[in-house]
């Protein structure tokens, strides 16, 4: 038998599932012996498995993790330079899987080896270490450090089995104990070899917890232990940078942490946490409740649960979606949101209804001071009285307790020293400072550091810790710094990381994938595809266009038809399902395109050289032949992988030009003519069919655009060679669409774009009729196309461009899905009026498009399914990260868009210039200015106007100005950046004359000025993708 | 990442066995009914299963073959024998299938043709299921046979295998399933490795399944080793016994 | 599927799997067919013999010419459970009596009890198999009785529903059976047995009694 030893652990737990029934799990663990030591020279498991790469000698010491350290100190871990030689005990992965497989990436495959080699380096590099110890920098390439995982649960000797009245961290701690104890006596041998006895040996071995009661009891069995907070003091001397990354940890939340299984334990706690006062009054913010207790309180429904979403621009008011209760439940002010940060999962009790009419108000987003904070919250109550006197129906809650922290790391910069302070703090003193994060949702952070003033003026990555009852902000700890406030590459780089983007460099893993530079498509490979390479193929993309995904062709045939071609690169020869490079791009699932940044989805030697069908040169392809008559009609669908080679690479404006040149007889200017006829009448069946053309550069940009990226939309010049490349796009992504479905009625990837919201619509449409346009239907795409067209006012010629972008406010988003995991009816894309759609041409930058060629590849038979295709959770959870990684890469989009507004105006200093009013609230009102091609929000004291809900209207109580939806006002423009949030304030000046309402044109030619001066040579743009 | 990692980097799965590791198997023959003519208990890691064998017997009416012998199974999973406490009704699908699966797979390794007009049923009862319970059923039926001693052409293993996170593994129990990968059920013969029963739901491309089958046919010997000790333990200790 | 049977190269065989006792089971292979005979618990495919059970391996030589006879003993494992053979010696219970056949049931088959009783084989023994002469003078009632246990030997497999038997020879017939008072008979001629107790005469086709 392959096991080695009969030894096997059973454990059994009793858990709940979803649906609350209680389940009794047995599992069962082997235990073996075939597990190592990794201490270098050991006798019994190095000598024989060469697993070697810790140190067990005099002057180092072995160091062991508690669960604790592990969990709260990641960052201080994965970078502190004194942490180094360490055991990492499988024991703590019991708590957070992601952390744990974080720490274990320091042990790198090839460690060992490389340990040999540089055994004599390493030693050198000690002594030297004294010496470029004040380098501010912490070595995060510090890729000498030794790590070892040691799989303790699964050895015989190390294996700890719960005791009858044990808790589950009371045994993990014993385990960690155990191993300790082990490591201490194990390499007798080593100490033999070196010539130490036993007692000392023990000493080598040291347990580091923060856990008051596991340390009294290692400290009690004779281990070697102290708080990593000890540890870093120790060695001060070695490494005077140590513990800059140490989290902040509170008390309390140590407590809650640690302790929160085994409140009826409490026999063994160290008596000095019990000092901390428990008393609710004494902290800042009530205590939260017992995890035990909220989930019996929730099932009894005195509580409910959700995840806490702040509004978009402040960190004192949010909402919950809860589970049991209709709408979303109101949060509002310090106290009542308690501590909980945006993403949390929250317990939330319902209190009095408490409507003040918030959420008609545009929120200011400046974080006030603590002075102005405290006239807040003392003003507050009032309000809340007066509003429930209005007994409007909105809920309202207050957090009771965290159920999951859904911190993240955060991008920000300090906030400045007052100027007394700046002179007191010396270099290398520690010092408490504000850190204000870059998204007003999240509250200030406070963090300790010895750098303060190489962190000034800087853009940093910040790691909330702990938020403990007694402190006004959360504690947290730094992480990296990005680069200088201001500057243009760092603002981008906050930009991406804000929304998540994946930026760092494509692993050595990833980039051995890739075929050689040199690469060849061989003979064979041609052999096996249809090859297309004498045909004439051209593609037609954006000036400059590197990653060129698609091109076109077209045969005549004998019988008078064409044969259509759309050759879409190969990506997926390139990329194999579930090697690095395809799990790297399925996790960054799109490029992202920033202002003046790319960042790719796949390696640039594939993005812009192997993949990109660039002209003159043999490429493969996956293409799609249709037989069409000269009326557009297919007769006969073909999908094959090829090999092209495009004759040309033509940017939009040449193709135009060509086809427009009456002279130019060529076959590339005949088979564009037939192209762009053909395309003009699937357009037309398109359009009457249905499908909205929301043409202007905002909406297309609003719609999720299934044609082009968000930032090209600012350049966006409408050709007609460019709706020909649309055209073709859709008509092959559908194609393929009912392809793939057809063949794959339950594992097919398609794009659904649902209807939009009807109550919206119906919104509209009153504040339509009351401006006099009173033919507006949405009952249909269709019908909804045709209201948009006809909605036009004589004397505005900016009406139909607003009532389009106010229609986009009413549109759902597009989405990916698994058409398994959604209703046949429901597979519909609205915007496109298209029965079936879904993302086929540009897998270079969509890994959505990557999915469906591989299972267009496996319905033509070509290759198999892969594993990554044929389970629909699989599936639905690819597309769902797809799908919010292509929304957070449209927010970083209009993210570095609203950025760069801002550096414009930063630069030009204040204007002024009309704008049009979208949207009227409470306390102000949201207008677009055409002049600059953005849109902002304008505040306006909420004590000098009177809100008419009905029709949406403001007046000014004392003068008769009126303000509504469609009006034009006076604005002036500046650019702001309190708090390094840097935003476009605008304010109104007045209602604008008739005089200086700008014509259409004249606005649309100042827009486009604009935007050359806002973006400048933006590479970014240039290289922006056509389809 | 949040996803349980089957394979850890260290290369144990999670309960701490190598990918071609089997679990612990243990299996008694014979003895444990006094009643049937012969009967066997199967444990492969927490999955536990019985089997017992009546018979040769005089066919029933309507099933007699004059050519060969009629064999029958019936399978019950416990009530007991899952996480979640449910039960069965007799024509339980699964149950049905796993029953006919196994029939089917000692028609072919019975020698039939010795048993004319006679029947031999199979009774398997799945005490316990921690995953691979089919593949247990396989391994008591064929061990009840050969207490009852009834003349089969070889002895027949069964085990599962799957393929997670780009490797195969072997034997899976039930939280390995639960991953809802692959899941191979092989019963191949002994000797000549002959392939008996396989059972797969998954699409899986010709490489996959390639390395699964050959990771499958390893872990089905190392459980015929086991098997086999098993049975010749049992015989020489009831020889020495008489 | 089908999977050669060729794939494994018959030598390699017990290379994969090495005999690891002195028994043998079911699929080793025990000789060739140039050198053996098959006899019980063992099979023969492409020339080669195979254990079919487990148990010790035996080799036999008869008094013929012939080659010797290779079986396996089954080990003492709890079953060997025995189904009527042709050529087999069986008690039968006699359950019913025409006058051209008796119907009965199998007990036991070759000394090996028959457990499950729920549904017992059933034989008959036709009028010319009682006995080997004077056929056409057989009256059934002077042979058989209801409940006589009958020592007899299977003919055929017979029809679908029973195994027919015969007692055509001496040492075939009535071994036990009970007087109309209900005492056991002993055997007195080959045709007449008599009450234990009250000495009373009953006729049977008597199975010539062992030393």
């Amino acid at each position: 038998m392959d096991v080695d030893t009969e030894d096997k652990r059973i454990d059994t737990f009793l858990r709940k599932t979803r649906r609350g029934k209680i389940r009794k799990i047995v599992r069962e663990i082997y235990l073996r012996d075939d597990i190592w030591c990794g201490v270098f020279g050991c006798p019994v498991c190095d000598a024989t498995h060469n697993t070697g790469v810790l140190t067990f000698s005099e002057d180092e010491s072995l160091l062991l993790l508690d669960t604790n350290v592990v969990l709260h100190q990641i960052d201080f871990l994965m970078e502190d330079a004194c942490i180094d030689n360490v055991v990492i005990l499988s024991t703590v992965r019991h708590r957070n899987l992601q952390t744990y497989a974080r720490l274990r990436s320091l042990c790198k495959a090839d460690q060992q080896d490389r340990y040999r080699e540089s055994v004599q380096k390493i030693k050198d590099r000690k002594r030297d270490r004294g010496h470029d110890a004040d380098a501010m920098q912490v070595d995060t390439k510090d890729d000498s450090r030794r790590f070892y995982v040691f799989c303790n649960e699964f050895f015989s000797a190390t294996n700890v089995s719960r005791k009858a009245d044990e808790t589950v961290n009371d045994r993990n701690d014993r385990a960690i104990r155990v191993a300790a104890h082990w490591y201490a006596r194990h390499p007798a041998s080593v100490q033999e070899l070196l010539g130490h006895d036993a007692s000392t040996a023990s000493k080598r071995v040291l347990l580091l917890t923060n856990d008051a009661r596991n340390k009294a009891r290692a400290a009690a069995e004779g281990l070697a232990t102290m708080t990593i907070y000890e540890y870093v003091d120790m060695l001060k001397h070695k490494f005077p940078n140590a513990g800059e990354k140490l989290a902040q940890l509170s008390r309390e939340d140590a407590e809650d942490e640690l302790r929160d299984e085994d409140e009826l334990d409490e026999a063994g706690v160290a008596p000095s946490r019990l000092e901390t006062p428990k008393e609710p009054s004494k902290g800042f913010f009530p205590p939260h409740m017992k995890e035990s207790q909220i989930r019996d309180k929730i099932r009894l429904k005195e509580l409910y649960q959700g995840v806490l979403r702040m509004n978009r621009t402040t960190c004192f008011e949010g909402y919950v979606a809860c589970k049991g209760v209709e709408g979303d439940v109101r949060i509002h002010g310090r106290q009542d949101l308690n501590r909980a940060v945006d993403g949390d999962v929250v317990a939330v009790q319902l209190i009095a209804a408490d409507d003040t009419g918030e959420d008609d108000k545009f929120l200011d987003d400046t974080q006030e001071d603590e002075a102005a904070e405290a006239d807040r919250m003392e003003v507050e109550p009032a309000a809340g009285g007066q509003a429930a006197a209005l007994g409007a129906e909105r809920k309202t809650g207050r957090v009771v307790g965290v159920i999951k922290r859904g911190w993240r790391e955060y991008c920000g910069s300090l906030r400045p020293l007052d100027d007394f302070r700046k002179v007191g703090s010396s270099a290398m003193v520690t010092t408490e400072r504000y850190f204000i994060p870059a998204d007003p949702r999240i509250p200030y952070i406070i963090i300790k550091t010895r750098h303060s003033h190489q962190l000034d003026n800087k853009r940093i990555v910040v790691a909330i810790d702990s938020w403990d009852r007694f402190s006004r902000y959360p504690r947290g700890h730094w992480v990296s710094i990005l680069g200088d406030t201001g500057d243009k590459a760092t603002e981008s780089a906050v930009i991406l990381k804000e929304h998540g983007v994946i930026t760092r460099d494509f692993s050595e893993a990833v980039l051995k994938c890739l075929p050689p530079a040199d690469f060849q498509i061989t003979e064979e490979e041609i052999a096996r595809r249809l090859d297309l390479r004498n045909i004439l193929v051209c593609s037609i993309d954006p000036p400059g266009c590197k990653d060129i995904d698609d091109a076109l062709s077209v045969e005549h045939l004998p019988n008078g038809n064409y044969r259509i071609g759309v050759h879409i690169a190969d990506v997926t020869h390139y990329v194999k399902p579930d090697t690095a490079i395809d799990k790297e791009a399925a996790e960054r699932c799109t490029t992202v395109y920033l202002v003046e940044k790319r960042t790719d989805m796949l390696p640039g030697l594939l993005t812009t050289d192997l993949c990109s069908l660039v002209g003159g040169r043999q490429r493969l392809a996956f293409s799609v032949l249709w037989e069409m008559t000269p009326k557009a009609e297919v007769k006969k669908t073909e999908f094959h992988k090829s090999v092209i080679k495009s004759s040309a690479a033509l940017a939009y404006a040449e193709a135009q030009a060509i086809i427009d040149d009456p002279n130019d007889k060529s076959q590339l200017a005949i088979n564009l003519r037939i192209l762009l006829d053909l395309a003009r009448q699937i357009r037309g069946r398109r359009m009457a069919k249905g499908a909205l053309e929301l043409a202007s550069p905002e909406v297309k940009f609003e719609l999720d655009s299934e044609t082009a990226d968000p930032t090209d939309v600012a350049m966006y010049q409408l050709r007609e060679t460019n709706k020909l490349v649309e055209e073709f796009m859709l008509f092959a992504n559908s194609t393929v669409a009912t392809f793939i479905l057809e063949k794959f009625p339950l594992y097919s990837v398609l794009r659904r774009h649902p209807p939009p919201k009807e109550d919206a619509l119906k919104a509209l449409k009153k504040l339509l009729a009351s401006n006099g346009f009173t033919e507006f239907k949405y009952g249909s795409s269709k019908e909804l196309a045709e209201s948009l067209d006809r909605a036009v006012k004589g004397d505005d010629a900016y009406f139909n461009k607003l009532v389009r972008i106010l229609t986009t406010r009413c549109m759902n988003q597009a989405v990916y899905f698994c058409t398994s995991e959604v209703d046949r009816q429901e597979f519909f894309h609205y915007g496109l009026a298209a029965d079936l759609y879904t993302h086929f041409t540009s897998p270079i930058r969509r890994y959505a498009d990557v999915l469906v060629h591989r299972l267009l590849a496996a319905g033509l038979n070509i290759e198999g399914l892969p594993d990554q295709l044929s389970h629909k959770d699989r599936i639905s959870d690819q597309c769902d990260v797809i799908n919010v990684k292509h929304r957070n890469a449209q927010w970083a989009g209009r993210a570095s868009v609203d950025l760069h507004t801002y550096i414009y105006f930063k630069k030009k200093g204040p204007s002024t210039a009309d704008s049009v009013v979208v949207r009227v609230r409470r306390n102000g009102v949201q207008v677009s200015i055409p002049r600059f091609g953005i849109e902002g929000v304008v505040l306006l004291k909420e004590a000098d106007y009177t809100f008419d809900e009905d029709k949406q209207t403001l007046s000014h109580k004392s003068s008769a100005t009126t303000i509504s939806v469609f009006d034009h006002l006076l604005v002036s423009i500046r650019a702001d950046d309190t708090d390094f949030r840097n935003r476009t304030v605008i304010e109104m000046v007045r209602k604008s004359s008739p005089s200086e309402i700008l014509s259409y044109e004249a606005a649309e030619a100042s827009r486009q000025q604009v935007e050359k001066e806002m973006f400048g040579n933006a590479q970014g743009m240039a290289e922006k993708p056509a389809v | 990442m949040s996803k349980t990692e089957f394979v850890s980097p260290e290369g144990f799965r999670i309960d701490g066995r190598r990918p071609s590791e089997i679990r612990t198997f243990r299996c008694q023959v014979g003895g444990v009914s006094q009643n049937a003519d012969g009967s066997a208990y199967v444990e492969m890691g927490c999955t536990k299963a019985l089997a017992y064998v009546y018979g040769p017997k005089e066919a029933r009416r309507g099933a007699m073959k004059t050519q060969c012998g009629v064999l029958t199974c019936e399978v019950s999973l416990a009530p007991f024998s899952t996480a979640d406490r449910r039960k069965r009704s007799r024509y339980d699908r699964q149950t049905v299938e796993l029953a006919l699966t196994i029939r089917q797979a000692f028609e072919s390794s019975i020698l039939l043709e010795l048993y004319q007009r006679a029947q031999i049923d199979m009774f398997v009862h799945i005490l316990e299921t921690d995953g691979g319970h089919k593949a247990a059923a396989i391994n008591a039926c064929n061990l009840a046979l050969i207490d009852a001693g009834i003349n089969i052409r070889d002895s027949l293993v069964a085990c599962s295998a799957g393929y997670i996170d780009g490797r195969p593994i072997v034997d899976m129990n039930q939280a390995e399933i639960n991953a809802g990968g692959v899941e191979l059920l092989l019963g191949v013969f002994a000797r000549t490795r002959k392939v008996s029963v396989i059972e797969m739901d998954s699409k899986i491309t010709p490489e996959v399944f390639q390395e699964t089958y050959e990771a499958c046919i390893a872990a089905c010997r190392d459980l015929y080793t086991a098997m086999e000790t098993a049975v010749n333990d049992t015989a020489l200790r009831l020889v020495h016994s008489k | 599927m089908e999977v050669d049977e060729q794939r494994v190269p018959e030598d390699e065989q017990d290379k994969d799997f090495p005999q690891l006792l002195p028994l043998v089971t079911p699929g080793e292979r025990i000789g060739h067919v140039s050198a053996y005979r098959a006899g019980a618990g063992v099979y023969e495919r492409r020339g080669h013999l195979y254990a079919s059970k487990v148990g010790e391996k035996l080799i036999e030589q008869d008094d013929s010419n012939q080659l010797p006879v290779v079986s396996v003993e089954t080990a003492g494992l709890s079953g060997s459970p025995s189904v009527p053979f042709t050529g087999a010696t069986v008690l039968a219970q006699v359950t019913r009596i025409s006058p051209r056949r008796v119907d009965c049931i199998i007990l036991s088959v070759e000394g090996r009890p028959i457990r499950d009783t729920s549904n017992p084989y059933k034989g008959i023994i036709r009028l010319q198999d009682v006995r080997p002469f004077e056929i056409d003078q057989i009256d059934m009632l002077e042979c058989f009785r209801p409940t006589d246990i009958v020592k007899a030997k299977v003919v055929s497999l017979g029809d679908s529903r029973s195994f027919h038997l015969s007692t055509a020879e001496q040492d075939l017939g009535v071994v036990f059976a009970k007087s109309t008072s209900g005492h056991p008979l002993v055997a007195l001629k080959w045709n007449e047995m008599e009450c234990s107790k009250t000495k009373e005469r009953e006729p049977r086709k008597v199975a010539k009694p062992s030393d």
